[in-house]
């Protein structure tokens, strides 16, 4: 046993509390990048629609 | 003959259009890289994470720090960490400034916890000065983990412990941490720096994470379990000026992992001026020159238990490694096929700069909202990172109708013709560019010292961008490398200008 490793309890829910947070940032991540994309495809309609 | 001549000819044609267009390769790369942190979601770490609080040994290499050391050490026995389960070892490389007196009162101040150590024949550089750390903390069995910094890095107080979890999964040998650009009041360079640290890091690095394999671990922010140490030979490689890339490279060669774990932020001082940030890069260029060289069995040879060989791995690396090469080689190829008459030209022209600026918006937009503090610090500085020129070129290529008629006003007015297409002087600049622009960018850095340097070098910077002060270093690295000349390690000068987000959530500076 790791004498490192914290019992589970209060610690372990704000530890998983945090790991939540996180994920829910990288989710957020995956939504920015397709906005990205999306302002890239709505420049690219643009140009070919009005200065061709 | 004449159709042998003809097709000679136009085989030759399209091998430079070929040229032309493999230079956007860099930039296909990176919009892949910055595609895969959309991913990071799905592939990560975090599940394999668990609470997890060991032993661990702070090692800081120090040569004439005494203007940054103290607060550093302050910040990190403010961290949230188990008391008695956190040391600091300052490995003091015969500094001659008061770098011996401020640890000490640390360690005075922090009995037991706090352990300064001396070199007195110093200057062989940072491996060696760790080194010397790492056989007196691997002496004795109670450092479990070993946290390598630098003297002037400032800790946010949960980033340790944000790194610690994942060592709980045996598998992982190294956890590195997010390094922020930190000088306030800071200048137009370190808001470049600041801005390049979220796409190579907070960006790359996530994206490495998805692929499993990371390129390098930060020299100030690197935590490795002891069992790793070990088995790298309880020393840190000397032989090369990129001790942190082959720290990380044999760490996974062992079948260890590394994690990026972009939510531990730390906080450093980089350059402030292009003579200094010329220095380090030229450092870590020439590290990697070396590093391709030593492990060149290993690119793009897919294998169990690594993936440095990888596909998409090789090509991140080889379009950094080769960025200055490709720019070169297309405005050459682009000016032989404007004066061999090569009807195509145009197109391959267009096909590059369109790639270039579909790039440029994914990339930029979504930076600035992976790190939206920093984007909002930093904005000004990423939308002129490929320089006013190149911002001028994206937009002629996409939109040329709205430059030909001010083109050709410009051409009247000077003399040179009244021509419909964009006129020959113009094509001929803008086909030259990528090349000029590494010219340029070693003169924004010639002319630094002089009396109008520190006018003049941030206009040429704005004008060519940060990216082509990067690809310069990194050609003039190929060239010393190519000469054998002398590698001596650079240390950057650090005047403890830091600042840290207090929990109010403004900045106070760390250490004056």
């Amino acid at each position: 046993v790791n004498p490192g490793r914290h019992a589970r309890g209060r610690g372990a829910s704000e530890f998983d509390r945090e790991i939540r947070i996180a994920l829910r940032y990288e989710r957020g991540l995956a939504v920015k990048a397709l906005a990205a994309l999306a302002l890239v495809a709505l420049i690219a309609v643009l140009r070919t629609l009005y200065f061709r | 003959v004449t159709s042998a001549a003809h097709d000679a000819r136009l085989t030759g044609d399209w091998l430079l259009i070929i040229l032309v267009i493999v230079a956007a390769l860099p930039e296909l790369a990176a919009s892949w890289q910055f595609l895969l942190v959309g991913g990071h979601f799905r592939r990560h770490h975090y599940l394999d994470c668990q609470p997890y609080f060991p032993r661990a040994a702070v090692l800081i290499p120090a040569w004439n720090e005494a203007a940054v050391i103290g607060t550093s050490i302050d910040r990190l026995m403010a961290l949230t960490y188990p008391d008695g389960a956190l040391r600091v070892y300052v490995v003091d490389d015969a500094s001659t400034d008061a770098t011996p007196e401020v640890v000490t009162e640390r360690g005075a101040q922090y009995p037991g916890r706090v352990f300064h150590l001396r070199r007195e024949q110093g200057g062989q550089g940072k491996a060696h000065t760790l080194n010397h750390g790492l056989e007196v903390i691997l002496a004795d069995d109670w450092m479990q983990v070993l946290l390598i910094t630098d003297a002037d890095v400032i800790f946010e107080p949960d980033a340790l412990r944000t790194m610690t979890r994942h060592l709980a999964d045996d598998r992982v040998g190294a956890v590195t941490a997010y390094i922020k650009e930190g000088s306030r009041p800071g200048n137009y360079l370190t808001r470049f720096i600041g801005y390049e640290y979220v796409t190579a890091q907070a960006a790359g690095r996530r994206g490495q994470n998805v692929l499993g394999t990371i390129a390098c671990l930060a020299g100030g922010a690197q935590l490795h379990t002891r069992a790793n140490l070990v088995a790298l030979g309880s020393r840190i490689d000397t032989s090369s000026l990129a001790e942190d890339t082959i720290t990380t490279f044999e760490t996974q060669l062992a079948g260890r992992r590394v994690v990026f774990e972009p939510h531990a932020t730390v906080w450093a001082e980089e350059p402030g001026s292009i003579r200094a940030l010329w220095k380090q890069r030229l450092r870590w260029a020439r590290g990697n020159v070396q590093v391709t060289a030593r492990y060149r069995h290993l690119w793009f040879r897919p294998a169990r238990g690594h993936g440095l060989g990888g596909i998409s791995f090789g090509v991140f690396w080889f379009c950094l490694f080769l960025q200055p090469v490709f720019m070169i080689t297309s405005s050459a190829a682009l000016l032989t096929l404007y004066f061999t008459g090569f009807g195509r030209v145009w197109l391959a022209f267009h096909v590059l700069w369109i790639i270039n600026a579909a790039t440029y918006v994914f990339i930029t937009s979504f930076a600035l909202m992976i790190d939206p503090a920093t984007g909002r610090r930093c904005w000004r500085q990423a939308i002129f990172f490929p320089g006013a020129v190149n911002l001028v070129i994206i937009i002629y290529s996409c939109f040329p109708r709205l430059f030909i008629d001010g083109v050709h006003r410009v051409d009247r007015a000077l003399g040179l013709g009244t021509g419909h297409g964009a006129p020959g002087w113009l094509i001929v600049s803008i086909y030259a560019w990528l090349t000029v622009s590494l010219a340029v960018a070693y003169l924004a850095k010639a002319v630094e010292p002089s009396r109008f340097g520190r006018l003049l070098s941030p206009v040429l910077i704005y004008l060519v961008g940060y990216g082509s002060v990067l690809c310069a270093c990194t050609f003039a690295s190929y060239v010393l490398e190519l000469r054998g000349a002398e590698a001596r390690w650079d240390k950057t000068e650090k005047t403890g200008k830091v600042a840290v987000p207090t929990d109010r959530g403004d900045l106070s500076v760390g250490a004056k």
